[in-house]
């Protein structure tokens, strides 16, 4: 073996002790690289959540709370009540081990049990009613024509009196009967001077809706195009607009969409703009590159800049999820999965990829009974086999903590485990080279 | 005196296997974090190996000068070692220069060029 400090002798009774120090100072090392190896190679993530410190940042389990969506404050659960709450993370993992700690003074947790299912934060939630479609539509059926208007279906008096208006005849979409059901009926358009809220109008280049009595400006053409296609708009003269005020806020892109400002990322939601914090989130959420939209200063602007959006977040109002086995789409808005019933009324939402789901999944759940880790503890555990869930499209494990005693839990822990197996080993090694393939082609 | 002799000569020799062990180590993890960025630290501090490094070196210099073993014979010029590292540093900075455009490329190779020319003629300069 090469010697580092040739120049340095060591009497001959001393080289014995001298190799074998250094043959354990190399086994070491060897021991070591292993080790690294194995961390690196079967990566171990954990979530903590401590009930003292609810808004601590060291708590990175999600959201605990009841199954009425109320936050459990101070670790109090009744037997009637069930916990749940959800950790995010991307990567492959074979098991969850679950520990609650409880208070020294609680009651024992009896017949507890926790289970868990994966997908997506925003898919586990309830469903609302169907949506109906987008304000300012143009749609029409057996020769009757509609313009959604304030959510309401107001139909035309005749296609003269729309044409009159300056709608352009093409401009209505034929759908079905059925979907018309999903918008409220509204009082008729009769009176062609008089232009319903929700139209359009494209006044010398620029965009603008009419909404109640005011008319706002969309921030840009490519605003207009995230939210309406180019044939919805009435053309006008600059003499137009004497007849309306125009409002100081500005129309930006349609909610869910993402923009981009040199090398920072951001989604669209709700009058306010969210940076992404990394492309781990952006692709763990299920978004597509190919949508991003590259926007101006001014355009970016007319936000308000809210947190940063992180994995641990749910899709924002205006995502649109697809199930890919039953072909169902649903809007996020206000904490409910609002379904898009018809072709046409995806169509009148969906200007970009929606994001792939399995509602499947939801019925996929794994379950473990909670046994007590040492006798004079307070610590309690079990153990889920997540191996099954690997393939589910989604990146957020929900969990629900059922027992049959009133509690009072101090700190919970997951933690997911890899098993040493030749398949996981593989799995990992297809995971770094996916993300090395990533860092220097970006997103295919 | 033979036995402390020998026994400081054995530790002195141990460190510098460490201290090599330990920078190899180093080297491959930084290459590691530069080929997936965040891979390794999301893993481990490079804080910790870092402050390991240190504390080898730094007790390899004390033993070194408290016994003479340091020697000034050492050919920086012709090192084969110096020649390697050089060449892992501009791999290592030209992978982290991918992501920036060509006038920003440009600017801070030139720069860093600037700033090694300046190393090397002042460390491994003659005087």
């Amino acid at each position: 073996m090469f010697d580092l400090t040739r120049e340095i002798k060591i009497d001959s009774n001393w080289q014995k002790e001298y190799k074998i120090l250094r043959a354990f100072i190399y086994l070491f090392f060897l021991v070591g690289i292993i080790y690294i190896s194995y961390t690196m190679l079967f990566p171990v993530r954990s979530f903590d959540f401590f009930f003292r410190t609810v808004g601590a940042l060291k708590n990175t389990i999600i959201s605990p709370r009841d199954q009425e969506g109320s936050l459990i404050t101070e670790g109090n659960l009744t037997k009637e009540s069930e916990l749940f709450f959800d950790t995010a993370l991307t990567g492959t993992f074979s098991k969850a081990v679950i520990n609650i700690i409880l208070e020294d003074d609680s009651s024992p947790i009896e017949n507890g049990t926790f289970s868990t299912r994966k997908s997506f934060q925003s898919l586990f939630y309830p469903v609302g009613e169907p949506l109906g479609f987008k304000e300012g539509s143009l749609i029409k059926n057996n020769e009757n024509y509609f313009i959604i208007s304030d959510g309401k279906l107001r139909e035309f008096y005749s296609l003269t009196t729309a044409k009159d208006m300056g709608y352009d005849e093409t401009a209505f979409v034929e759908v079905f009967s059925e979907e018309l059901k999903f918008n409220a009926t509204g009082s008729i358009v009769s009176n062609s001077n008089t232009y319903p809220s929700g139209t359009l109008f494209r006044i010398a280049e620029e965009y603008y809706q009419l909404q109640g009595e005011k008319l706002h400006k969309f921030v840009s053409e490519q605003a207009f195009l995230t939210q309406y296609n180019s044939k919805q708009f009435i053309e006008k003269d600059s003499e137009f607009l004497k007849s309306f005020t125009i409002a100081e806020d500005f129309i930006g892109f349609a909610d869910g969409t993402l923009l981009s400002q040199g090398l920072s990322g951001f989604i669209v939601s709700q009058g306010k703009i969210m940076p992404i914090d990394d492309f781990s989130t952006f692709e763990s959420m299920g978004f597509t590159g190919s949508d991003i939209i590259a926007a101006s200063g001014e355009e970016i602007g007319i936000y308000e800049k809210t947190k940063l959006f992180t994995i641990n977040h749910p899709h924002p109002d205006g995502t649109i999820l697809s199930d890919k086995n039953i072909g169902k789409f649903h809007y996020i808005s206000n904490g409910t999965r609002r379904e898009l019933v018809g072709p046409n009324i995806i169509k009148s939402y969906l200007k970009k990829s929606p994001i792939i789901v399995e509602e499947s999944a939801l019925e996929t759940i794994e379950q473990c009974n909670v046994k007590k880790r040492l006798s004079f503890s307070k610590k309690y555990g079990c153990q889920i086999s997540i191996e099954k869930m690997n393939a589910i499209l989604g990146n957020d494990y929900q969990f629900i903590f059922k027992n049959d005693s009133d509690t009072r839990i101090k700190k919970m822990n997951i933690t997911f485990k890899k098993s040493i197996r030749w398949q996981n080993l593989k799995l990992s090694l297809s995971e770094i080279k996916n993300k090395i393939i990533t860092n220097y082609y970006g997103d295919k | 005196m033979a036995i402390n002799n020998n026994v400081v000569k054995i530790i002195y020799k141990l460190l510098n296997e460490i201290l090599l062990l330990l920078l190899l180590a180093y080297g491959a993890l930084l290459i590691s974090d530069g080929l997936i960025p965040g891979f390794v630290t999301s893993h481990f501090s490079f804080l910790k190996i870092t402050i390991a490094v240190f504390i080898a070196l730094g007790a390899t210099m004390y033993l070194g000068k408290t016994f003479n073993f340091l020697h000034a014979d050492f050919d920086k010029r012709h090192s084969k070692m110096v020649f390697i590292l050089i060449v892992l540093s501009f791999l290592l900075v030209g992978n982290a220069l991918l992501k920036f455009s060509l006038p920003e490329n440009l600017i801070i190779t030139f720069t860093t060029s600037a700033i090694f020319y300046y190393f090397y003629k002042t460390v491994l300069g003659d005087n």
